[in-house]
């Protein structure tokens, strides 16, 4: 027994090694670093303790960020997760088979967009003198509503937000059909025999069994929002003003232009311990409502 | 939790690592001794890092790198060159390692200082001061990169902001000769407004070219030794209280309001630039890199090619700055102080800047020289005039390379504030003190 104990942790072991080396060990350096100041130019570190973590707390672009990533998060999850479902059980229960396919295509070709083309592709959309939506709010006669949306401080975040909704909303509700599929058929003929409505066996069938994937697409999407990087960098590089900073581009900018690499390691362990704590509060809840057939 | 063999085990593991881990500080820098002069033939194997990776620039640097290695044929170099944000990155990561290139590039003031500072850069006084080589730079290219007296760059090229304008547009609009004073030029926008055009095409996506308008405007407003010390971050609490930093403010706002159209804060300086090639707006405020874009070679219209002319920013009555400074600075490259090849590296620098390849610089690419007497090869509409009317100006290095780091993002987002009509300049000024305070509290450095 014992034997066989050892040869199990044996087998293990290099994968154990290879985690330990690449992910907690990268995770309890950057804690550490966390508690120093410094510059990559010069030799030395100076022990500050929670200095850093008192910095972001002073720091009016680090609540910033950390505004735009909640927001992210929350509209990520809303269309993502929630609105993706719904799509996805119309697709399954009231579409056409060939119909079906054809908009699940339709659905999934903004993913295969690259991410720095998408970006340039809404900075065209999103110009304020030719962009496309303005020109169409003008030819509608709701020019009042044109806009500088990317170089508005109170828009440019949510131009940012937007693209990332329509790259990815086909993409998760592909993932969300797959397992809608997967439900037994006799739940919804149950369901039908029993009375229920489309919304109430939407609610009562679909949404607790396809449990698992959608705990998944929380997690996922809630730490996408929170490590995004390319998209706000490629279409405002943060700005106008900082208002569409978020942690991952204060992190890259405190890190690089500001060459404050202790408060960058700060600003990474607050983004480690946010996603960490949402992805195992989550992890829990799903646990505990999970549905067996 | 059971206290089993195997948990005690993982956590002195994790212990041990702790202590490990914070044991390790940054690597020593490792400095060898500064021997400049070649003992024999030049040989050996040089690494050369630099940012000029855009295909107009890349095949110049790769012909002189394999013109030296066939002039010395025990000479092998390993050039690599990226683009200007990775630069930034991957030598800040080179930097953190101790792991320099013999030869890297450097932006002028600030930026180049941080690697004087942390010793990761020679100082090149012995080659440079008072012999041939030195005297052959325009004084405030090397200046850009002498630190406490001591020579620590080779300045490769210059570089000047200027209102680049259509002489067809002013002429229709009745501007009949370029703007000699800050009021002229806003009273010039004005006519070009009033016949339907944008006067200025200004694009300040990613920051930078707002930082170029103030660091023009700053140092014409406030003394340059006022300046340099509040640039430096030692100018304590009455940092920024020069009253010529609102007035520079406020000289952004008044041509923002005269001059740009309303969309400048989300576009990018390319796309602006476009705008003044077709015809729809009369100037742009840029660098003399960028006269080689102005030609048709460089994908201008033929209409615009032959028919742009540009003025320097003129100058702001009552400002208590130079008049005749003119935003700018210069490319530089710098020598690793771990280099075991200095010598072998310098003399590879002294090729690179020698009067041959400098006139080449000046008719390849399209740029102004560091070197003197090189303008008479410009081949590129402007160059040479360039060159003439900047030698009595007084160079203002760029803001975002010449102040401390901390200070750079809230200056550029005061401005952003400004030409985007949220802030004024009083209050763009306060966002500033606030951060250079702020930078202050929480310094890196001692």
């Amino acid at each position: 027994m014992q034997r066989r104990r050892f040869r199990h942790a044996l087998y293990a072991a290099p994968a154990l090694a290879l985690i330990a080396l690449f992910v907690y060990y990268p995770i309890v350096e950057n804690i550490r670093l966390s508690l120093f100041k410094f510059s990559v130019f010069q030799p030395g570190m100076r022990y500050v303790g929670l200095e850093n973590y008192r910095q972001a707390l002073q720091d009016p672009v680090f609540w910033k960020a950390l505004a735009n990533n909640l927001g992210y998060a929350v509209t990520s999850v809303i269309f993502q997760v929630g609105a993706a479902l719904v799509l996805a059980a119309i697709l399954e229960g009231l579409i056409g088979r060939r119909l079906r396919g054809l908009l699940r295509t339709v659905y999934f070709v903004p993913a295969a967009v690259s991410m720095t083309v998408a970006g340039l592709l809404f900075q065209f959309l999103y110009q304020p003198d030719a962009g496309l939506i303005n020109s169409a709010l003008e030819s509608l006669g709701l020019g009042r509503f044109a806009h500088d949306w990317l170089g508005d401080p109170g828009t440019s975040i949510w131009g940012v937000v937007t693209m990332s909704q329509w790259q990815s909303f086909g993409y998760t509700t592909m993932l969300l059909t797959v397992a809608v599929q997967r439900i037994p058929r006799e739940l919804y003929e149950a369901a039908t025999v029993d009375g229920a409505g489309r919304v109430r066996t939407f609610f009562a069938v679909t949404v607790p069994m396809v449990r698992e994937m959608t705990t998944l697409l929380v997690i996922l999407t809630v730490s996408g929002a929170f490590l995004v990087f390319n998209e706000v960098m490629v279409m405002t590089g943060g700005g106008p003003s900082n208002s569409s900073q978020t942690l991952g581009t204060w992190l890259y900018s405190s890190a690089f232009t500001g060459d404050d690499m202790g408060y960058a390691a700060a600003i990474g362990t607050v983004m480690f311990a946010i996603t960490f704590v949402a992805g195992a509060v989550q992890l829990l809840h799903s646990r505990r409502k999970a549905v067996a057939v | 939790m059971r206290r089993t063999p195997a948990t005690v085990a993982g956590c002195l593991l994790v212990t041990l690592l702790t202590l490990l881990v914070s044991g390790c500080g940054q690597a020593p820098v490792r400095v060898t001794p500064n021997a400049f002069a070649l003992d024999g033939p030049p040989r050996g194997h040089l690494t050369v890092l630099e940012k000029w990776a855009d295909p107009e620039y890349a095949p110049y640097f790769k012909e002189a790198v394999r013109a030296y290695e066939r002039r010395n044929p025990g000479v092998s170099i390993d050039l690599q060159a990226v683009g200007d944000q990775p630069y930034k990155d991957r030598i800040a990561v080179l930097a953190a390692s101790r792991e320099m290139p013999d030869i890297y590039f450097a932006w002028p003031g600030r930026y180049a200082r941080k690697f004087a500072d942390g010793k990761l850069a020679a100082d090149l006084s012995e080659p440079l001061e008072g012999t041939a080589w030195g005297r052959s730079f325009e004084a405030d290219a090397l200046d850009a990169f002498t630190f406490d007296g001591r020579r620590y760059g080779v300045p490769l090229n210059m570089d000047a902001k200027v209102f680049a304008y259509s002489r067809e547009i002013f002429a229709q609009a009745g501007v009949a000769r370029e703007p000699r004073t800050f009021p002229e030029l806003l009273t010039a926008c004005d006519r070009i407004s009033a016949t339907g055009r944008t006067p200025l095409a200004f694009g300040n996506q990613y920051g930078w070219p707002a930082g170029h308008l103030l660091t023009q405007f700053n140092a014409m407003e406030v003394p340059a030794a006022v300046l340099a010390r509040d640039y430096d971050g030692d100018g304590g609490p009455e940092a920024f209280s020069h009253p010529g930093y609102e007035r520079a403010f406020d000289d952004l706002a008044r041509l923002k309001k005269h001059c740009m159209g309303p969309s400048g804060t989300s576009m990018s300086h390319e796309s602006a630039q476009t705008r003044l090639l077709y015809g729809k707006a009369a100037m742009q405020y840029l660098e003399t890199l960028e006269f080689s874009y102005l030609s048709t070679k460089g994908g201008a219209p033929e209409k615009f090619a032959a028919g742009w002319d540009f003025f320097t920013m003129p100058a702001v009555p009552g400002a208590a700055g130079s008049a005749g400074a003119v935003a700018g600075g210069a490319d530089g490259l710098l020598v690793a102080n771990s280099s075991p090849n200095k010598a072998l590296a310098v003399d590879f620098l002294k090729f690179l800047t020698g009067p041959e390849q400098a006139r080449k610089v000046v008719r390849d690419l399209g740029w102004l020289s560091a070197v003197k007497g090189t303008a008479g090869a410009a081949r590129l509409k402007g160059l040479p005039e360039a060159q003439r009317t900047l030698a009595g100006k007084d160079m203002a290095l760029w803001l975002d390379t010449r102040a401390d780091d901390k200070i750079v993002n809230p200056y550029l987002s005061a401005a952003e504030a400004v030409l985007g009509g949220r802030s004024s300049a009083a209050q763009a000024l306060r966002q500033v003190r606030e951060g250079a305070r702020q930078a202050h509290r929480f310094r890196v450095r001692d």
